[in-house]
């Protein structure tokens, strides 16, 4: 992953290269424009890079605590997927959800060390 | 309370430690609890699963046992079981001469520490002869594992928890069972005590008492012989967690906790399911 982030910002800031070459025969504030969006697109994939190791994590966690739910794989997978393709708002919507899921699932697996106890019929 | 009560209780706490499992009072008590439920069903009844508590749903089944669609897997694990492997040894080697001992399985292995199962058991005996284990959940082993079930029909379940370590796996078994899994937050009680009788889509849900004697099964919907652990995937599947690995450690406890709980019960396996 780490790697893939790496290429990503190289990809990125040769893009930005050649659009700053670009610029010399444009305005000035398209240069501007050209180089926030640049600025945000590095900015969404170091955002997906770190929401995505933070949901691995997680998974991770649930997975060692027995308590992974399928619903948070489907939605990792989803996220690694839709990344792949460059569909990065997806790919971080799913990161967020797999979060949360993976929270959730830990709540489950952190109550039910005890709970299961009272429910074994005397 | 008077003080000397208290100090009686106090005492017995100290001294009892922590609360021992009693695997026969938690068997009975899932009897009486399934009797309250279904008065006038003889539990005995329940090695027929759902079949016992569903007309309709029976009278199917008892015309698709006319031509039981497991024979052939029985055929097949029969010539299995009697090939013998290339050191000359066979089957019966591990198992004695009568292939009909699926009573005694699970078993804790008091040596090794741990819960082995028929599968497991088949498996070790061709691993000890030199012979690649099969895969867990289909194919070839669920045919040995029919043949020998077939050999244990009529045979009462005769499972042993001897040992501290014994009780230890039934424990974590049991703690398996009664544990919420998945986004739906259900354990094996919400839907085979709490909600059994009723429809789950097209499914009427059985009672866990019974639960272990018929195995494996020949599903409709598989369209071959699997074992219980292909169904326990299944039902983790079902509530959105992620099942565990065939023959892991938790299924190998949740089947012995399981399997006990049917215990003197009587084996009919191979079965038929939808
Ligand atoms: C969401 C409800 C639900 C939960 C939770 C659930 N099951 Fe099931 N289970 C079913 C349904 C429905 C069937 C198929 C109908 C039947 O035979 O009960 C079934 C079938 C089975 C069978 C096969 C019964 C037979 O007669 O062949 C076994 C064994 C079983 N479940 C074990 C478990 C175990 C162990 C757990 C907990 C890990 C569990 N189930 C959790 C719904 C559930």
């Amino acid at each position: 992953m780490k790697e893939l982030f790496i290429f990503s910002l190289m990809a990125l800031s040769l893009v930005a290269c050649g659009k700053q070459d670009q610029a010399v025969a444009t305005t000035e504030t398209e240069t501007q424009d050209q180089a926030t969006t640049v600025v945000a697109e590095v900015a969404e994939t170091r955002d997906f890079s770190s929401l995505i190791q933070q949901a691995e994590d997680l998974y991770a966690q649930t997975k060692a605590a027995n308590h992974a739910w399928s619903v948070n794989l489907d939605r990792l997978k989803e996220a690694r997927q839709s990344a792949s393709e460059g569909d990065m708002d997806n790919a971080v919507a799913n990161a967020e959800e797999a979060i949360k899921l993976a929270e959730l699932a830990l709540i489950q697996a952190e109550a039910e060390k005890t709970l299961w106890q009272d429910r074994v019929p005397k | 309370m008077k003080w000397t009560n208290l100090t009686a209780l106090v005492l017995a706490t100290v001294f009892a430690g922590p609360v021992q499992a009693d695997p026969e009072a938690e068997r009975l008590a899932l009897r009486s609890l399934y009797e309250q439920k279904f008065p006038g069903v003889d539990l005995e009844e329940f090695k027929n699963g759902v079949y016992a508590i569903d007309e309709k749903m029976r009278e199917q089944w008892v015309e698709m046992e006319d031509f039981p669609p497991y024979e052939i897997a029985i055929d097949e694990g029969e010539e299995l079981y009697n090939t013998p492997f290339t050191n000359g040894k066979s089957y019966a080697d591990c198992f004695g001469e009568d292939p009909g001992v699926k009573h005694n399985y699970p078993m804790f292995d008091e040596a090794k520490g741990e819960v082995v199962t028929l599968e497991v058991a088949i498996n070790n005996c061709r691993q000890e002869n030199g012979e690649e284990a099969l895969p867990w959940l289909v194919g070839e082993l669920a045919e040995i594992s029919a043949y020998m079930a077939y050999n244990s029909r009529g045979n009462n379940f005769e499972i042993k928890i001897d040992s501290p370590a014994a009780i230890a796996a039934y424990e974590h078994g049991k703690q398996f069972y009664y544990t919420r899994r998945g986004q739906m937050n259900f354990e094996c009680r919400s839907c085979h005590q709490q909600n059994v009788g009723y429809m789950l889509r097209a499914e009427r849900i059985s009672p866990s008492l019974g639960h272990a004697t018929h195995w494996p099964v020949y599903r409709g919907r598989w369209q071959y012989i699997g074992n219980i652990q292909k169904r326990f995937q299944e039902c983790n599947i079902q509530v959105r967690a992620v099942p565990f690995e065939p023959q892991s450690e938790e299924y190998r406890n949740l089947e012995y906790f399981l399997t006990y709980m049917s215990n003197g019960m009587e084996l009919n396996g191979p079965g038929s399911r939808r």
